[in-house]
């Protein structure tokens, strides 16, 4: 008896026996944006993410940040913070006094958290999107479980389009694209009841993104 | 092969009533002002977020083409992608039909002592009736987008592509939770979210399998994306200790440069949205020193009808569908009488021809004439296909393969071909013609009784007055002018 | 110019005025109409319907009437959309496939002729009328007509042209379609009718007579006072 295997790919291959291949469509996609200035790209990555639910905040370097930050805590009342691995997010939420948990081990304990706080490896301004490499920080659930997440994004990550921020992730796992690449592009919604928009159905409710080093 | 529960490979099939269905579904109010305010929603919208785009065209054509190339040399691409996701450790599988499909799926769960297991939505779990086989196996799959939970507790099927409780008021669902659920019967859309959120937040954590569907794959990497907006795939795909993804064989493309563009394409079409909130791209299991996110990544590649449609010139190209329901939000048809009358997964114009290609035109007769072929299907559609070409195609099929169906309809057209090829033959058939056509469509009798029993006057006249035919034709009166 | 005419069979059948119609707006756009009595049908009932090997048979039958070079001018963008397509229906490399290849181009629909090929902007018409254009679907995502009658329209004096949202939405005829499923088609054209019925109008105008008598045939039972036009009645009036 075959396996399925080789009986789909053997019907696949007899189904195109007489059929002539395609012209290949390599190449790059129409609508691509051009190169814009690092102003442009932070104006833009701003109305689009705020367009969508998302807030972004500019600050000047890190000591901003954590001051910043400090402020969101207080004004939201955050308790338990659950932070990634990245020495930023440590410089930053220790900056203002957090003491992170480091999540991940603990489901349970991450699950109970107020906010996450992580890194993205590029935002993409084109979209207002974040985008998150599983081999560069370890924020899969930190950037998931809690109910707000907080990005912190160094000006020098903010690219123009979703090509260039992709074309850098298709090789940043040693030459191959990493287990999971996140895009993030707002808050977590759903519009299954009526259409109407609710926010934070699974995933964060709040989406801040903390640009740091614009010259606010 | 034998095949679980019935002997078609689509689950909870009954494309063959869609006449009957859509009569009921044109009596449902409530339903038809529920689908006209979605479907004119995420009309509009669409149209909103494409007038920011102005190569849309473009992006369209380069869709198209990517899928034409994808398509024409599957083989290899499929062959490809094997080799590239097995060597960065996913597990590959591969299922003929329905039945292997959900054997391979309850397989997995037995080796991994599952009882909970978490979904996130996919058409093609639906097609394959996989919850109803795990079920019978004491097993429990848990749907979690908002919507596909709610069709799950209420028992039913998706109506829609992207909103599966479309046909759902919210007081009907808030009355559901209060059954099931034992919430007040009175909640809004934001606190019956959050009773979702709270439940499934404890289901995923103790679920052993995730399970979601794909909507691209890319050969060159041996990767697979996901798109949604609600983050329930990531935490289904995150959480539990195996991610199982299953798609069709269509769905792969080329290259992940490719990606760009269908990122570009789907969301706008599906949801109006320049980009979902969330976009997956998984590749393999965590690397060291990873230590979150699934220890087995698996991919079930199913069949079940698809290679036989690759054979088909016309045809070919209905598996270019990126599965993004723009079709059915402008679609005359669908907007009267909604997903459920098509007695198939996938309802609309592109349920259309995809049904009875997959169960066989048998199965599916009424469903590629369930159309005014107004085109409007085409003219949205992110990758061009041709769905009115492709519903006269399979229209030819029902004539050619069920000769002996509609005999009366068969016997007009033949007679009406037989006048119509002859001029001759034509104007005595006209002049015989017209006179009973007149008396058909008069205030008399025997009108009455032709416009009762005639079919085509009898299904005319349900609604609409018959037009009289002219006592003297055009060309009569055109040749009296000429001599 | 010397055109042929394709009338269709509807309009040959059950409307010969809007023929006559046709033909008094193409004189007067200087035109000279030569009508062949060959012609029947495009066979677009029994190709719609699946029933392939009939619906070659009339085209043959098409191909042959309409052979020659002046261009042939269709009073409906439905038929001259299946004309354009004829060579869908037959094998490539036939002689029959080269014949309807050679067809495609000379055919038009009547008010892309009258604008797009003649130049035409105005006719002198004595309509007087509140109206609104009804989009037909094969005209105007198979031809790409959706100006050019609207210009003549405007164009015309008497004429005040008012816009429905649903211009473009199908009218719920697509040929066995409204017999086969006829709930369903009514609904359908209910849709647009209880847009249209609301703006207080003399006539809808097409350039399809099918989706005509569907409307037609509906308003007709709703009661209404609304008239059906084609294009070529209210361009000729």
């Amino acid at each position: 008896m075959t396996s399925a295997r080789e009986a789909v790919l053997g019907a696949v291959r007899r189904a195109l026996d007489k059929v002539p291949a395609a012209p290949t469509a390599a190449g790059p996609s129409p609508a691509r944006p051009d190169d814009w200035t690092a102003a442009e790209r932070v104006e833009r990555f701003r109305a689009k993410l705020e367009g969508v639910g998302g807030v972004v905040h500019e600050v000047a370097d890190a000591a901003a940040a954590a001051t910043l930050l400090g402020e969101l805590r207080d004004a939201g009342g955050w308790s338990e913070v659950a932070i990634s691995d990245e020495p930023l997010v440590a410089e930053v939420t220790g900056g203002c006094g957090i003491e992170g948990f480091d999540g991940g081990s603990d489901r349970t304990r991450l699950e109970a958290c107020d906010v996450g706080v992580t890194t993205a490896q590029f935002a993409v301004a084109e979209t207002g999107t974040l985008v998150l490499l599983s081999s560069a920080e370890r924020h899969r659930l930190t950037s998931l479980l809690p109910p707000v997440h907080v990005a912190l994004v160094p000006l020098e990550r903010v690219v123009t389009g979703l090509g260039d921020a992709l074309g850098h992730a298709r090789t940043a796992g040693d030459g191959s694209p990493p287990p999971l690449v996140t895009l993030i592009t707002g808050p977590s919604r759903t519009g299954d009841i009526e259409l109407q928009m609710v926010m934070g159905v699974h995933g964060p409710r709040d989406l801040h993104v903390i640009l740091i080093g614009a010259a606010s | 092969m034998k095949l679980p529960e019935t002997a078609s490979n689509m689950a909870h099939l009954n494309a063959n009533a869609f006449g009957a269905a859509a009569r009921a579904a044109l009596e449902d109010q409530p339903l038809r002002s529920a689908l006209a305010k979605a479907t004119d929603t995420f009309a509009d919208r669409r149209g909103r977020v494409l007038d920011e785009m102005p190569a849309w065209e473009e992006l369209r054509t380069h869709g198209n083409a990517i899928k034409a190339e994808a398509l024409s040399r599957l083989d290899h691409h499929l062959a490809h992608f094997v080799r590239e996701a097995e060597a960065r450790g996913t597990k590959v599988h591969f299922a003929r039909n329905r039945a292997e499909a959900c054997q391979v799926v309850e397989g997995l769960a037995d080796r991994l002592g599952a009882r909970t297991i978490v979904k996130s939505k996919s058409m093609v779990t639906e097609e394959i009736g996989l919850n109803a086989a795990l079920e019978a196996r004491g097993l429990e799959p848990v749907e979690t987008d908002l919507g596909e939970w709610i069709v799950q507790l209420a028992g039913e099927t998706p109506s829609h592509i992207i909103v599966p409780a479309i046909h759902k008021s919210k007081d009907e669902i808030a009355r559901l939770f209060q059954e099931k659920l034992g919430t007040d019967g009175d909640l809004d859309a934001e606190e019956l979210t959050a009773v979702a959120r709270k439940i499934l937040r404890g289901t995923y954590l103790e679920a052993e399998l995730g399970i979601s569907g794909v909507n691209f794959a890319i050969a060159e990497t041996g990767s697979f994306l996901v798109l949604e907006n609600e983050g329930n795939a990531r935490l289904s795909t995150s959480l539990p200790r195996v991610h199982l993804a299953v798609m069709g064989l269509e769905k792969l493309l080329p290259r992940w440069q490719d990606l760009e563009t269908f990122l570009r394409l789907l969301p706008r079409s599906g949801t109006g949205q320049h980009l979902t909130s969330y976009q997956s791209i998984f590749t393999g299991p965590k690397q060291s020193p990873e230590d979150e996110g699934p220890d087995e990544v698996h991919v079930l590649i199913l069949d079940n009808g698809r290679s036989a449609v690759l054979e088909d010139d016309v045809a070919r190209e209905t598996l270019a569908c990126i599965r993004c329901g723009a079709c059915l939000n402008v679609c005359p048809v669908y907007r009267q009488v909604g997903g459920h009358a098509y007695g198939s997964v996938y309802p609309g114009p592109i349920g259309a021809i995809v049904t009875p290609q997959l169960v066989g035109t048998e199965s599916a007769v009424p469903l590629p004439s369930a159309s005014s072929l107004c085109g409007a299907c085409r003219d949205v559609c992110p990758v061009k296909i041709d769905i009115p070409r492709i519903l006269l195609h399979l229209r030819g099929k029902v004539v050619e393969r069920m000769p002996t169906r509609a005999p009366l309809e068969r016997l007009g057209f033949r007679m009406w071909s037989l006048a119509a090829r002859s001029p001759r033959a034509w104007r005595i058939a006209t002049r015989v013609g017209r006179p009973l056509a007149r008396l058909a469509a008069s205030p008399s009798g025997v009108g009455r009784l032709a416009r009762r029993l005639v079919p085509p006057l009898q299904g005319w006249t349900h609604g609409r007055a018959l037009p009289r035919a002219a006592k003297v034709s055009f060309r009569e009166r055109y040749a009296r002018r000429e001599a | 110019m010397r055109v042929s005419l394709f009338v269709t069979c509807l309009i040959d059948q059950l409307r010969p005025e809007v023929g006559e119609a046709t033909v008094a707006v193409l004189e007067r756009a200087g035109c000279e109409v030569h009508f062949d009595p060959r012609q029947t049908c495009c066979g677009q009932p029994a190709c719609n319907s699946g029933y392939r090997e009939d619906a070659r048979a009339v085209a043959r039958q098409a191909l042959e009437a309409l052979e020659g070079d002046d261009p042939v001018v269709v009073p409906s963008g439905s038929c001259a959309a299946q004309l354009v397509h004829l060579a869908d229906l037959f094998e490539e490399g036939s002689s029959e496939h080269a014949r309807a290849k050679a067809l495609a181009p000379r055919v038009h629909e009547l008010s892309s002729f009258l604008v797009d090929e003649l130049g035409v902007e105005s006719l002198p018409s004595g309509y007087r009328g509140r109206v609104t254009w009804h989009d037909a679907c094969h005209g105007l995502r198979d031809l790409g007509t959706r100006d050019q009658p609207r210009r003549l329209l405007r164009a015309v004096e008497g004429v005040d042209l008012v816009e429905m949202a649903s211009c473009e939405t199908c009218c719920g005829f697509g040929g066995t379609f409204s017999v086969k499923m006829p709930e369903l088609s009514v609904a359908m054209a209910d849709r647009k009718l209880d847009e249209l019925e609301q703006a207080g109008l003399d006539a809808v105008v097409s350039a399809d007579l099918s989706c005509l008598m569907q409307l037609g045939g509906r308003l007709q039972e709703r009661g209404s006072s609304v008239r059906t036009l084609h294009l070529a009645e209210v361009l000729a009036g």
